[in-house]
């Protein structure tokens, strides 16, 4: 009989699920995907199932389910913060709710293990690394107290020896900065990382002002400043004076203050983690460094780390957000249980959701009025045709195998371009992604050419590294204003399609380099469906759909009656949490 | 030595222990949060902003907005509202009053005329025959219906409404007024009603939700009496009636109820005896059964429907209008997930009392179609539905409401037979669609194959060339893809033939909630042969190529194959695992006919049903697969179907749960959460269910 040991993050956001048989990372998926709404919190029901179908086991099978946090721990610290009152909603409030929807939502009859949020951050990089020996720095908003941890990955086990502890956060100070100038909580994060290098570092006076640095690990937030405990708005009057500006209204128009502030910001999240780092690289001694987190989604902080610390080697874990909570929490369980380690290999890919075979894409489209080409059995046509397209300054819209886990479109859920094309960035933009202008895209390109166009010495599979770019092609698409990408290196065994893709496009183009982002829009989760990928298809302005073997051109069809209908469908996308403060219950 | 903040935490750890507790321990809470001190002004007081307008400050009335047009005050659709367009009349602007009498006609779905409008509706019956009966110098009527609405925005309309400066206001609601109920009970009013139930069973569980509607709905009256007395506008109000014949519970309405005692056994007993009964003809037994069966538990509609029967046996149609009224009223019991709206008797009761006491003209269509119909049941004649009118039934209520609006505005009597008819009417093709919408939202909330059929016939009969809207409806509802996205869906759409089904966007199912409607595509193509074509297997075709078994595992939970309607507590909204909590639950299942098949399946049985077991059969109760036995956890079983007993196309697997349970184990063992875990016990449950053929 297997060892099946099921992952659980929810009920905070980025809701997930994974399973480990035998140790073995099977499957793993966010809920948002299945159910369509962005973020959703809710116990993964959805997630689950297609886990347990990827595993070709039930619930009967499942030795027991590990949950990402402790939730007497969180509760107590909601007590601490006052987000838990004495008052009449208290009886009826029910505080055991993760394990009554474990039980009663998902039908788990087997052992529930609760493991501290950091611990699943920690174990989420460290047992997916391939490191035998490893530092551990997890950095988020918060968990149950902690906000930061330190702590070291020895062989089989991990021990976290050091945290910092709630209200005081890096990942709330970032969040914080993030909705004072005007984007939301747990969404425009990233955003504000993007808006840095438009910036000069004139306000990291009064960045340092909000966090003091302290013995050992820790470090303080000046709560003047904030006001998040309260768990209604982030800041308190005092941030917009200390820097003598309004907040920015959410969807106005961004000035340079506001850039200024992103690279003020980016500069002192750098350097308080290269200090911690340090610290950590003293305490620990280990060469190799595994970060977890959501601040860990950095990817700029993340190689300045690298870059300015003792550490050699760096890993990610591509959902190293709450979503990769589950992974971590599973490993634990598993190491629990069998005293081993769940997986000594490097995580190959994070290509662990769902795929659709050729017959249900064909059964679909063979329901709708779409037009399309069928290449089954054409593998060599169809990358030449896709790579022709992309060569003409088409805008694709990628759908193959198995579905992305984390949130970063790796080639299997992806929008692709030519990264040549000196109008694509805002082509996209105008056309699918209807966001920010600012915000740059990224390359994936053909591991073994990656060198010749990045300053980078290593794989980057998973996209959560910038590097500079150094080709002698022109790049302007993925090239973002500091000359640096956010890269993503494609080998033949992690993606043969894109692979062969991206070889195509060099074949045609002597470019190995295609821009790469999340096949979605603005506010919806990344497709994950055939279904989804053809309403997000039909719903922007994408000019070649490619579902596995299939392709679909616009120009080949007048898609205005089914967006008419797309756009009055009452099951439409939404948002599954709070965006004006960060999300504490 | 532990700082302030540590010993802060270490308590707010022990309060947080205590607070998972079952059960908590309150007085520890209290003390612990009293040594805590953790004061409330930490936390900011959210601000409840205003949801509604205010009255006489709104410049909306519905979806039409205020805006002045060549020195005139009108009321223009509101472009920021469009997605709300089709849900009200399809009317662009509101003049402003001229000289004619102006009607104001309020209401829900079954005022706009449900399935006709926007081709006709009953507002434009009711201008037809005011204008025919030539009482006054002209006559307009406003129509302020809207599909769906709630009792709170009727509240808002009616205060809206006055800018219109209308002579009448005509409310024809109450059928969704109950959703405000549903709304507010908190889980305070599960307890007190698991404490009424104990002393006094549903009789008092029923007095206690209608006293909590009674005062809903004096609530709103209150606010019509108020602004029709400040504004000197007289009002007519319409009492919607209930399709009391032929709009039948569905298995969600009829699960089977907790009873005290172990009351269940005999009820199914009765039940049992009634049916046999019934089939031998023996009327008798039949009468007595089903009197038995309501004494036994008058919270399931279906020994009220046996009873109406055998009342309409005996050509007893009062009472059978009676026990069909109660019948009605039982999803007040929280039966059902998404009940179909109607009109209760208490609510009736209330319209009734208000009206007569502030000299209110009213309406009763329950009153007045039977009176009108005195010597039979009325039912699908003058029903589309649950509560939608007929063409039928809109003329015969309209001819009433014209005369009421008469008498009011003219001060004088006037005799029913001079009220003249209409000369509005819709045309054979936009009855013929309304008949056919009708068959679908029937066949959707899982009416009976009879009036399918009726509905499908009456469409071709109507107009045969709906044939084509048929062909494509039987297309995409057999896809597994979604209906948004099947090419037949945009053909429909485009002739707009479905523009009376919400433009046709209700033909779109809500998400993984497709449904295949076999009986209604059966329907279909046995309609369709009465003109003269049969496509019996072209059907046949398309089910088993998009739903056929294969060798690779299909799984039976996904809704084609679990669901008969939308109205089903076993959506993956709620739980990722099917709950039975019928006696018999059916799944459908499509083949060959040509290889055994291989049942996969993971199940439960609660614990308080230790002696029972699952029995499955596939068609007919004569061909029984071996039975699942008693497993209060998880359990995994292999069964076999041999193609002995599968035909080509649909088939039926019937899954038979154990009823013999002890109430007092039964509240001692569930999990009980909410009403439907305290009185709707669960029999079985499913957590996996696949088949494929076997290798």
């Amino acid at each position: 009989m297997k060892v099946n040991i099921i992952g659980i993050s929810a009920f905070y956001h980025d809701a997930s699920c994974c399973i480990l048989q035998e140790g073995k990372l099977i499957a793993a998926a966010e809920e948002e995907r299945f159910t369509r709404i962005k973020f959703d919190p809710s116990v993964p029901k959805h997630a689950l199932n297609y886990c347990l179908e990827a595993a070709g086991i039930t619930i009967k099978d499942v030795n027991c389910i590990a949950f990402y946090e402790d939730p007497t721990k969180k509760i107590a610290r909601q007590i601490w913060s006052g987000l838990i009152k004495n008052d009449s909603t208290l009886k009826e409030t029910n505080f055991n709710k993760v394990e009554d929807e474990i039980r009663n939502v998902l039908g788990f009859e087997g052992d529930i293990i609760y493991v501290d949020h950091h611990a699943s951050h920690a174990a989420s990089a460290y047992y997916f690394s391939g490191f035998d020996n490893a530092a551990l720095l997890t950095v988020d908003g918060v968990g149950e107290w902690a906000t930061t941890t330190y702590g070291i990955g020895k062989g089989d086990h991990i021990e976290l020896f050091e945290e910092v502890h709630f209200p005081h956060s890096i990942g709330l100070l970032y969040s914080t900065i993030t909705s004072y100038l005007g984007f939301l909580v747990n969404n425009g994060e990233y955003k504000v990382m993007g808006l840095a290098p438009y910036g000069k570092p004139l306000y990291v006076d009064q960045v340092r002002e909000l966090i003091a640095l302290q013995e050992e690990g820790q470090f303080e937030l000046n709560m003047k400043y904030f006001d998040f405990v309260k768990g209604t708005k982030m800041y308190t009057d005092l941030l917009p004076e200390l820097f003598g500006r309004a907040p920015r209204e959410r969807e106005s128009e961004m000035e340079q203050f506001h850039m200024d502030v992103a690279k003020s910001l980016q500069v002192v999240l750098e350097e308080t983690l290269i200090a911690k780092a340090n610290y950590l690289y003293e305490k620990t001694g280990a060469e190799n460094l595994c970060m977890a987190g959501g601040v860990a989604l950095n990817c700029v902080a993340n190689g300045k780390i690298l870059k300015n610390t003792k550490f050699k080697k760096l890993f990610v874990q591509p959902s190293s957000n709450d979503a990769g909570g589950a992974l971590g929490a599973a490993a634990l369980a598993y190491v629990q249980r069998t005293g081993k380690r769940p997986n000594n290999e490097r995580l190959p890919h994070a290509y662990l959701g769902p795929s659709f075979s050729s017959t249900e894409i064909a059964q679909l489209l063979g329901a709708t009025n779409i037009n399309y080409q069928n290449l089954i059995g054409d593998e060599k046509n169809l990358m030449k045709e896709i790579a022709t397209r992309l060569s003409e300054g088409k805008v694709i819209g990628w759908f193959q195998g198995r579905m992305e886990f984390g949130p970063r479109a790796l080639g299997a859920r992806s929008i692709i371009a030519d990264p040549r094309n000196p109008e694509m960035k805002d082509r996209i933009n105008a056309m699918v992604k209807k966001r920010e202008g600012f915000r740059p895209f990224a390359p994936a390109a053909l591991h073994e050419k990656a060198m010749e166009h990045f300053d980078i010495d290593h794989e980057s599979p998973f996209m959560l590294e910038t590097c500079q770019v150094i080709s002698k092609l022109f790049l302007p698409a993925i090239t973002h204003v500091d000359g640096s990408a956010r890269l993503q290196t494609v080998t033949k065994e992690a993606n043969g399609r894109f692979y062969e893709l991206l070889k195509a496009f060099d074949e045609i183009t002597e470019c190995p380099i295609l821009l790469n982002t999340s096949f979605n829009v603005r506010g919806e989760p990344i497709v994950c469906t055939p279904e989804d990928a053809i309403k997000c298809f039909v719903n922007t302005d994408i000019d070649c759909l490619v579902l596995g073997d299939f392709i679909i051109d616009r120009s080949q069809n007048n898609f205005d009656l089914l967006r008419l209908f797309l756009q009055n469908d009452v099951n439409q996308a939404k948002s599954g949490i709070e965006h004006d403060v960060y999300t504490f219950i | 030595m532990k700082n302030t903040t540590d010993i802060l935490k270490e308590k707010a750890t022990a309060l947080s222990q205590l607070l998972m507790a079952k059960p908590k321990d309150m007085d520890a809470i209290n003390a612990l949060f009293e040594e805590i001190g953790v004061s409330t002004s930490l936390t900011g007081k959210s601000t409840n902003k205003a949801r509604r307008n205010r009255v006489g400050k709104s410049d909306s009335i519905g979806i039409w907005k205020k805006k002045t047009v060549n020195g005139q005050t009108v009321y223009q659709r509101d472009i920021e509202k469009y997605a709300a367009w089709h849900s009200w009349a399809n009317v662009n602007q509101l003049p402003e009053k001229t000289y004619k009498k102006r009607i104001l006609l309020l209401g829900e779905s079954v005022a706009r005329g449900y399935f006709y409008a926007p081709k006709y509706s009953v507002a434009k019956e009711l201008e037809g025959v005011l204008q025919a009966s030539n009482e006054f110098n002209g006559v307009e009527v406003i129509d302020l219906s809207k599909n769906s609405l709630l009792i709170d925005e009727l509240q808002e309309l009616t205060q809206s409404c006055v800018q219109l400066k209308p002579d009448q206001i005509v409310v024809f609601a109450g059928n969704n007024w109950v959703h405000k109920l549903y709304d507010e009970i908190t889980t305070d009013d599960y307890k007190q009603i698991e404490e009424i139930y104990a002393k006094e069973g549903y009789q008092g569980v029923k007095v206690y939700t209608e006293n909590k509607l009674e005062k809903i709905v004096q609530h709103y009256l209150k606010t019509l009496v108020k602004t029709s007395k400040i504004y000197n506008i007289p009002l007519v109000i319409i009492i919607p009636g209930f399709n009391l014949l032929d709009w039948k519970s569905d298995d969600v309405e009829k699960i089977l109820t907790r009873l005290q005692r172990n009351q269940i056994q005999e009820w199914i007993a009765a039940k049992n005896a009634a049916d046999i009964a019934l089939a031998n003809q023996n009327d008798e037994e039949f009468n007595a059964s089903a009197e038995r069966m309501v004494a036994l538990d008058p919270s399931n509609p279906t020994g009220f429907e046996y009873l109406a029967e055998s009342y309409i046996k005996q050509q007893q149609f009062a009472a059978a209008r009676e026990c069909l009224d109660e019948s009605k009223d039982t999803i007040l019991f929280g039966r059902g997930i998404s009940p179909k709206p109607r009109c209760f008797r208490i609510i009736r009761d209330v319209l009734i009392q208000t009206a007569t006491q502030h000299n209110i003209a009213y309406i009763d269509l329950h009153k007045l179609f039977a009176d009108t119909y005195s010597d039979e049941v009325a039912g699908k004649e003058l029903y589309l539905d649950y509560c939608h009118l007929s063409e039928k039934g809109i003329k015969l209520a309209m001819k009433h409401t014209a005369k009421t609006v008469i008498e009011t505005l003219t001060d004088k009597e006037i005799s029913i037979e001079n009220i003249p008819d209409s000369a509005v009417k819709p045309t054979n093709a936009t009855a013929a669609v309304a008949h056919f919408c009708a068959a679908i939202h029937n066949a959707h909330f899982s009416q009976p194959k009879h009036i399918l059929a009726y509905h499908c016939q009456k469409a071709v009969a109507l107009y045969p060339e709906i044939k084509e809207i048929m062909l494509q409806y039987i297309d995409f509802t057999s896809r597994k893809a979604s209906t948004i996205l099947c090419g037949a869906f945009e053909k429909v759409i485009v002739g707009g033939h479905m523009e009376q089904y919400e433009g046709g966007m209700s033909l779109i199912h809500p998400t993984r909630k497709k449904l295949i409607d076999i009986e209604l595509l059966d329907t279909i193509v046995d309609a369709l042969k009465s003109i003269g074509h049969n496509y019996t297997d072209e059907l046949q075709k398309i089910r088993i190529a998009e739903h056929g078994i294969t060798e690779k595992p299909l799984d039976i939970l996904q809704s084609f194959y679990k669901l008969k309607g939308y109205n089903s507590y076993n959506s993956t909204t709620f739980r990722n695992y099917v709950q039975l909590r019928n006696d018999t639950t059916e799944f459908t299942i499509v083949t060959t006919g040509t290889d055994n098949l291989e049942v996969n399946i993971v199940y439960r049985i609660p614990a308080y049903l230790k002696d029972g077991a699952l029995k499955i059969y596939i068609n007919s109760k004569a061909q029984q697969l071996p039975n699942l036995a008693f497993s209060s956890t998880w359990e995994k079983a292999v069964v076999e179907i041999p193609k002995e007993y599968l035909q080509k196309g649909v088939n039926k697997i019937m899954i038979e749960c154990p009823v013999a349970y002890d109430s007092k184990q039964f509240l001692e063992t569930a999990n009980i959460q909410t009403a439907m875990d305290s009185f709707f016990p669960v029999l079985g449950e499913i957590h996996a269910f696949t088949i494929r053929t076997q290798s």
